[in-house]
């Protein structure tokens, strides 16, 4: 097991590398866009070449790349073309709001996917599970961005019950530590900020949850299904062991583990669902800032957030490959 | 406790029975008449405005209403599902041309270059597939078929994979040794023996992801990547009408809903060819 994790670790970085250079060069493939957009509003034409030199845009293409890998080893991600910022504080900002969003679809997508799939591999063939899967691959079907905005119709326009917009109302004054809401409530002892950020996040939290709980239910569902059929579970049915027993104790616990993959592999997924979500749900995390980012061809903070959400992604994709070999002790001995 | 043999598998859909069978067929067919007779049975001009007001009710004149610049907003669904469809089925042949020769010379030739291009596929998918083609958009420009080709660039690891497993499962098979002991050279082997052995599995997994394709682009198309207005897009229609919902809920709903039809009809499809297939 060692030497595989070995390896992954060591390939972590050269993906990482290549990850960067075509961020790199893809934001560079046309070239000038970022100075127009901005030159536009500058009559004086000393300015527009001032600002060029500034942003080291009169160099050449591998030059620029030299000092953006430079500056990247140091984890200096530049600074915003258009406000100045620093980059780096930008995702600091953003990061943690985006996995906080992913955390809260993963819960929903957990409990829909999982109670769904029980539900219906409890009853194969029955009505109820027809139904339960007719509606697992409706929520598949359903384009993300436009599920989000009939959330926001009936859930925001008509029964009022929750915000549309954002991520706090912006009556409230939150100055952040961590920038994760519910670790600051707990630091700063702020707990009347938890219940306005659940009523923000409850929806976007829905779109994603629910759009990819059909692959975990099937999965839930297929799994009860074939544990049900195995000789151990004949054997506790015909020791007496009560029904319910049974379901609980013997199937649910041999189902978890291939759940528990399935779980880590969404989070991946999530952060590609979160970044539509933010911008339907106008919530200000690293995928919308991205998104605005990459429009305005403000490069460094469309590279910057491209790059962070990649190596995220990256790291939770091996994190959840060696939990997955810890949990399964058969892969341990066997993958050496 | 009965259970069909479909309860079985894996990611299968409700089984539909008898005439139910039919009707995602009739569904796409219908969606794929609709979009190529478009000009034809669409009462306005998608892209221009058409004298009444903005954001006019259904009436009998526009069955959907207008949009808030006062076009048919009918007219722009008709002509907005050619180029949804052109994305989504052009994206899959594409990765599936690409990702599929690419996976063949790995399955086929083993050894390094295998090794190489499997790490390359491994890179590749360490991008979430929505920022991959993000990316591809900004270095090629908005436009739909640039569209096409970025949702074509994000299937094709995914493609390559799928073929390598499929083409190293042949390769060691008593046929494929037969051809080489008999001295045909590798490209032979690929073409004449593997390929024809692993297109329909190919074919079959391709029909399922022409729904993903279609929900790929059309998320990009909201996020302002596709088309260029004013071009009818169902995406980007999504998009306007959702700056309107206080006012006309009815202008976002309708495109969305059309998009979900079309992947709804087309995963039932693909999986009654996969059911077929004995998958």
């Amino acid at each position: 097991m060692g030497g595989e994790v070995f390896r992954r670790l060591i390939f972590l970085p050269v993906t990482l590398f290549f990850v960067a250079t075509l961020v790199f060069l893809a934001l560079r493939a046309l070239p000038g866009s970022s100075i127009e957009l901005l030159g536009s509003q500058f009559t004086t034409a000393g300015l527009k070449e001032q600002l060029i030199a500034d942003l080291g845009l009169d160099k050449s293409i591998w030059e620029q790349y030299g000092i953006f890998l430079g500056e990247l080893v140091r984890f200096d991600l530049g600074r915003s073309f258009l406000t100045g910022k620093d980059v780096s504080s930008m995702v600091g900002e953003t990061l943690p709001v985006t996995i906080e969003l992913a955390v809260a679809s993963l819960v929903v997508m957990t409990i829909a996917g999982i109670g769904m799939g029980l539900l219906a591999g409890a009853f194969p063939g029955t009505l109820a599970d027809g139904l339960l899967r007719t509606v697992s691959v409706l929520l598949f079907s359903l384009p993300w961005f436009w599920f989000g905005i009939v959330l926001i119709i009936v859930f925001v326009l008509w029964l009022g019950w929750f915000p549309a917009f954002g991520r706090l109302p912006s009556s409230v004054d939150y100055e952040a530590v961590t920038n994760f809401v519910l670790i600051d409530a707990i630091i700063l002892g702020r707990f009347d900020l938890v219940v306005p950020w659940l009523k923000h996040v409850t929806l976007p939290a829905l779109t994603v949850g629910l759009t990819t709980s059909g692959v975990l239910m099937r999965l839930t569902r297929v799994g009860v299904i074939e544990t049900a059929k195995t000789d151990y579970i004949r054997t506790a049915r015909m020791k007496g062991v009560p029904g319910p027993r049974v379901f609980f104790r013997h199937i649910l616990r041999n189902v978890a583990l291939g759940i528990l993959t399935v779980i880590g592999v969404q989070f991946g997924a999530m952060l590609g669902g979160s970044v539509i979500a933010e911008v339907v749900f106008g919530y200000p995390g690293i995928g919308r800032m991205t998104v605005d980012a990459v429009l305005n061809r403000d490069y460094a903070v469309a590279q910057g957030g491209a790059i962070v959400i990649a190596a995220f992604y990256v790291l939770i994709n091996l994190a959840t490959d060696l939990s997955y070999r810890w949990a399964d002790p058969r892969l341990r001995r066997g993958g050496r | 406790m009965p259970t069909t043999r479909a309860d079985q598998h894996r990611f299968r859909l409700p089984t539909l029975t008898g005439a139910l069978r039919l009707l995602p067929w009739l569904v796409v067919g219908l969606l794929i008449f609709a979009a190529i007779a478009a000009p034809l049975i669409a009462p306005y001009d998608p892209i221009k405005n058409v004298g009444s007001p903005m954001l006019a009710p259904f009436s009998p004149g526009h069955p959907f209403g207008t949009d808030g610049f006062g076009r048919d907003q009918f007219s722009r669904i008709l002509h907005g599902l050619g180029p949804m469809m052109f994305v989504s089925v052009g994206a899959v042949a594409l990765a599936v041309a690409v990702g599929g020769a690419v996976g063949l010379i790995s399955g086929v030739m083993g050894g390094w270059l295998d090794w190489m291009i499997m790490r390359a596929v491994d890179i590749l998918m360490s991008f979430p597939l929505i920022l991959a083609a993000i990316l591809v958009l900004v270095a090629l420009g908005a436009s739909t078929f640039n569209l096409m080709l970025a949702v074509a660039i994000s299937q094709i690891p995914i493609f390559a994979r799928l073929t390598r497993a499929l083409a190293a499962g042949e390769v060691v098979r008593d046929y494929v040794m037969a051809a080489r002991a008999s001295g045909f050279g590798m490209l032979h082997v690929m073409v004449s023996e593997v390929a024809p052995n692993i297109l329909r599995p190919l074919l079959v997994q391709a029909t399922s992801v022409v729904a993903v394709a279609a929900l790929t682009a059309a998320a990009l198309s909201y996020l302002g990547m596709g088309a260029r207005p004013p071009e009818p897009d169902l995406g980007y229609m999504v998009k306007e009408g959702q700056e309107l919902i206080f006012i006309a809920p009815e202008q976002t709903i309708l495109p969305g809903l059309v998009i979900a039809i079309f992947v709804l009809a087309i995963s039932f499809c693909g999986d009654q060819l996969n059911e077929r297939e004995g998958g």
